[in-house]
């Protein structure tokens, strides 16, 4: 929609734009300088010098004393864990109703859908008490077993519309050259739809890693990066400094994978509109 | 033996019929072309051979085999699609050795067979290159290749030149039915093109709306057309019908619509009352005195369609009833002009309009 | 966890209008073999998710505090949601905030992106990254770096004043800042809470409205100008129908992602003050673990559950009818 316009209008429009994307990023910004601030309550950031001094040595603090190294492990393993399972059984279901024929395959693939509209909440009291039966509180398992099965019905939508917008012919193709099945799905559809998985892998990933509120229910002392935020926060209130730079390191993995993945990760947020 | 025979064969989907009790015998070697427009039931017979489909009724066989519950790949057919279906992650040598690998071929076997097609079809040159790199006629090619390598009992081709522009696939047709003459592998062709057809295959299969209307060589089809369907399908310009009625005795044959007459001596079986009348353009010519045609039929000219060597004129004889005339290229005739034409002897071909067979040419 | 109700509906619509086959089995081919490659994620999301639904209605029907064994209550927890006003408030609460987290994206985002598409804009990319990142960093990150900029000193020693205050005080609206903070005081804390939202969300909402406007083929707009559109008609007529589909995604994300709310809320106000705050994930939160209410939180769940759906189903129904106007 593209009319002659004027330079004023169009420098408006650029002040505009400046003006929004300051207005998304000044927090993040603040807390970027906040956290190179001398730590303590003495010297407190107001939001609109630079820091006195560069003290890159909170991140060391925050890393180590304030354990967030811990914390980013405990994330890490889960991440690691969870996004490949996840997407691999995504991608074995979401091929399944693309391509196969099985009775009953429509009611599966609408009971998977209904878990998308099933909110957390509504499962969390029995899923806390069947996880304290099992013993499994306060584990990597809890995590990981859970982020799965609540990601699932997203990536099965997701890999099968991926799959079904491949031409037949060339599953026909493959079938008349004798692959089976497995075959066909990881020599042919897979390549095939790397975009697509790659998309996936990313938002999956920023799920996991974003997690809270499992982990605020089910864990006691493996805090995941964001539960050990909130936790520095609320004990060291006076820490700004600190606790600014705790937020830097919990949030720059993230922040990197989506500079990285920005195409794909923009995408698959606006087609399949998760929320971050 | 690479024969393929259908036998009653049905296909419906829900409630469609797709396929209606069709039978064909395909000879082996025989390069065979199955003819129809959209809807026809051609590509679905294809697809019924290979497997891709599962039939409702009767039996397919390739080389005596029944093949009704077998997989496609347990079938011995390999299959050129309209869209090539290459694998778009593997380069083109790995795409032809695709199906022989899944077979367990040795890596010996494979690499001859595929540098052996390659060679045939002369894309030696591309086999590293991946299909997004090649032009639309060397994917064709490597289509081709896939089914070459694989040495099955038959060829199964999808309308395989409709995506390749008008020269490409008048140069590539030869190619494939000289290369067919070569292997000598049985071929199942499919195409709406009737050109394609007449100019590929030893024999024709016109299909229509899940029937088969004829089978022959493309001589025959065009001389001896079983219905109006045929008649109007094979050839082109297509064929020009008329109803008339018609006046039988003493060894003349007068047929008459509204105020057109024409009068034949011969002494043809006996006709209904009322028969389709049809008549090729190439047969129909201006009129001129002495060239022993049948007529004189006048009319008005409706269009004229210059085709370099001759034009095509449209003329018609009254209430919407036209014929497609023929003459040479420097005719003066123009829109409106009133004109006379007469036909071929020989060449007016009769049809019965309850059932729309033929019935005879006089 | 996501909330993507709006593709379940899609999928939904769109299978019952293409009239499904039943299957068709081709030769050669294994009948169960699908089974198999669904099975692993079936299971886990079976045995992880929908069995739990089962479970909780079952502890939804009993007084429960986790520890001791419950008694049956019957529907006693589900008549709760309409005797007790604490519960009835956080939906009332989660209405509040729809108007900063969904009304005001769509609005700000709709009338930003109409502005900014009447020209070529270089950088997009650029420009997108940035407008996205509040969405893509977790609202725990984001919601600390709130709580510093609603931060108002005083009180506390050391307690530093955030850029807000300063600000306001610079303008001599130092009134404006309440002694409590905004977030402590019983008339700003939700409004404040729903200003983080509306931050959150509008760079997401301006991105999809200009990424739709720029799909509207622009013949449309030329038709309408030589029509004699004026910029109004051209909203109504072109713009506004042209992204149906964009302010359906942003509608029903935005709308069902505010009635889960809780990362912030833990964040900036645990539900405070007082109960200004709460919201219903809170609630069922504090009821499983801060007040041993295990069953109604069960129930409070459920009829959550039961909420989502509802306004999923009749949003969408809403939207539908739009589209055929």
């Amino acid at each position: 929609m593209n009319t002659a316009a004027s330079r004023t209008q169009i420098a408006f429009n650029y002040f505009l734009l400046v003006l929004v994307s300051i207005v998304a990023i000044y927090p993040l910004v603040g807390i970027l300088l906040a956290s190179f601030y001398p730590p303590g309550p003495a010297s407190a950031p107001t939001g609109f010098e630079l820091p006195p001094t560069f003290e890159w040595h909170n991140y060391v603090t925050a890393w180590t004393q304030g354990h967030f190294s811990a914390y980013c492990t405990t994330s890490l393993i889960v991440a690691v864990v969870m996004v490949p399972a996840s997407v691999v059984l995504s991608i074995l279901g979401g091929y399944a109703f693309a391509t196969m024929r099985f009775r009953g395959a429509n009611v599966i693939f609408y009971l998977f859908i209904l878990g998308l509209i099933i909110p957390t909440e509504a499962t969390i009291v029995p899923l806390y008490e069947d996880m304290k039966a099992l013993g499994l509180l306060d584990t990597y398992w809890v995590l990981i077993i859970l982020e799965v099965s609540g990601e699932v019905s997203f990536g099965i939508y997701w890999m099968r519309a991926a799959f079904m917008s491949a031409p037949r012919s060339l599953l026909e193709a493959a079938r008349i050259d004798g692959a089976s099945s497995w075959r066909t799905l990881w020599r042919i559809m897979v390549p095939f739809a790397k975009p697509a998985i790659l998309t996936l892998s990313v938002l999956t990933f920023a799920d996991s890693w974003n997690e809270f509120f499992l982990a605020l229910v089910f864990t006691v002392n493996r805090y995941t990066a964001p539960m050990g935020l909130t936790s520095f926060a609320s004990k060291y209130q006076l820490q700004i400094a600190l606790t600014s730079a705790g937020a830097v390191i919990v949030a720059l993995p993230i922040v990197i994978v989506f500079i990285i993945f920005q195409r794909d990760f923009i995408r698959g947020m606006l087609t399949g509109a998760v929320k971050g | 033996m690479g024969r393929v025979v259908y036998e009653n064969v049905t296909k419906m989907f829900g409630e469609v019929t797709a396929l209606r009790d069709f039978s064909l015998q395909i000879e082996d070697g025989e390069f065979m072309v199955l003819v129809g427009p959209s809807g026809s039931g051609k590509t679905t017979a294809l697809r019924l051979i290979a497997g891709l489909e599962l039939l409702t009724a009767g039996q397919i066989r390739v080389g005596d085999r029944i093949v009704n519950r077998l997989a496609p790949r347990d079938r011995d057919i390999a299959m050129v699609f309209q869209d090539y279906a290459l694998y778009p992650q593997m380069t083109v040598y790995q795409n032809l050795a695709f199906g022989l690998k899944m077979r367990k071929m040795s890596k010996d076997e494979i690499d001859r067979r595929v540098r052996h097609a390659a060679e045939m079809l002369d894309i030696g040159e591309l086999l590293e290159r991946k299909p997004r790199a090649l032009s639309g006629g060397q994917r064709q090619r490597v289509a081709l290749g896939r089914a070459l390598v694989r040495e099955p009992q038959a060829f199964l081709m999808d309308e395989p030149l409709s995506n390749l522009d008008a020269k490409l696939r008048v140069q590539t047709r030869s190619e494939i039915k000289h290369l067919q003459k070569q292997i000598g592998t049985t071929t199942v062709y499919v195409t709406h093109d009737q050109v394609e057809a007449m100019t590929m295959g030893d024999r024709i299969a016109i299909m229509n709306e899940g029937l088969l209307e004829q089978v022959g060589d493309p001589r025959s089809v065009y001389e001896h057309p079983a219905n109006t369907f045929v008649a109007g399908f094979i050839g082109s310009p297509a064929m020009s019908f008329a109803r008339m009625n018609v006046e039988q005795g003493d060894g003349r044959l007068t047929l008459s619509h509204s105020e057109l007459r024409l009068e034949v001596t011969g002494d043809p079986a006996p006709l209904p009352f009322e028969v389709i009348v049809g008549v090729r353009p190439e047969h129909a010519w201006i009129w001129r005195e002495g060239q022993g045609l049948r007529g004189p039929l006048e009319g008005r000219v409706q269009f004229v369609e210059m085709l370099g060597k001759e034009s095509m004129i449209g003329v018609d004889v009254s209430d919407d009833v036209t014929f497609v005339v023929h003459t040479g290229a420097d005719s003066p005739i123009s829109l409106g002009d009133r004109v006379a034409f007469g036909v071929e002897p020989g060449r007016l071909y009769l049809f019965d309009p309850a059932t729309n067979r033929a019935l005879g040419v006089v | 966890m996501q909330q993507e109700p709006e593709i379940a509906a899609a999928v939904a619509v769109g299978s019952r209008r293409k009239g499904r086959r039943k299957p068709e089995f081709l030769p050669g081919e294994s009948r169960r073999i699908g089974y198999l490659y669904v099975a692993p994620a079936f299971i886990i999301y079976a045995a992880f998710n929908l069995f739990q639904l089962g479970q909780g209605v079952n502890i939804s029907f009993y007084e429960w505090d986790g520890l001791t064994p419950g008694t049956w209550v019957g529907l006693a927890n589900y008549r709760e949601f309409f005797t007790e006003p604490a519960i009835r408030e956080t939906y009332i609460h989660v209405l509040e905030l729809m108007v900063f987290y969904a009304l005001a994206p769509i609005a700000i985002g709709l009338s930003l992106a109409v502005m900014l598409s009447r020209i070529r804009i270089r950088g997009l990319t650029f420009f997108r990254m940035l407008l996205f990142l509040p969405m893509v960093i977790t609202d725990i990150v984001t919601a600390v770096a709130w709580t510093w900029i609603y931060a108002t000193g005083g009180g506390v020693a050391g307690h530093p004043e955030g850029p807000l205050a300063t600000v306001l005080k610079a303008l001599g609206l130092g009134r404006l800042v309440p002694a409590d903070g905004w977030l402590g005081n019983f008339h700003t804390a939700l409004p404040a809470v729903g200003v983080f939202g509306m931050w959150g969300g509008f760079g997401f909402s301006l991105i999809l409205f200009l990424a739709g406007i720029m799909k509207i083929p622009s013949s449309l707009y030329e038709a309408a100008r030589v029509d004699g559109a004026n910029v109004w008609h051209e909203l109504r007529a072109v713009t506004l129908p042209g992204l149906r589909y964009e302010l359906q995604v942003v509608l029903v994300l935005s709308v069902i992602g505010t009635l889960g709310t809780f990362d912030e809320i833990y964040v900036l106000t645990q539900g405070g003050p007082g109960t200004e705050t709460s919201v219903p994930a809170w609630q069922i939160w504090s009821r499983l673990f801060n007040t041993g209410q295990v069953g109604s939180a069960a129930a409070l769940g459920l009829i959550m559950m039961v909420i989502v759906f509802a306004v999923t189903y009749a949003l969408n129904r809403l939207m539908e009818r739009g589209a055929s106007d």
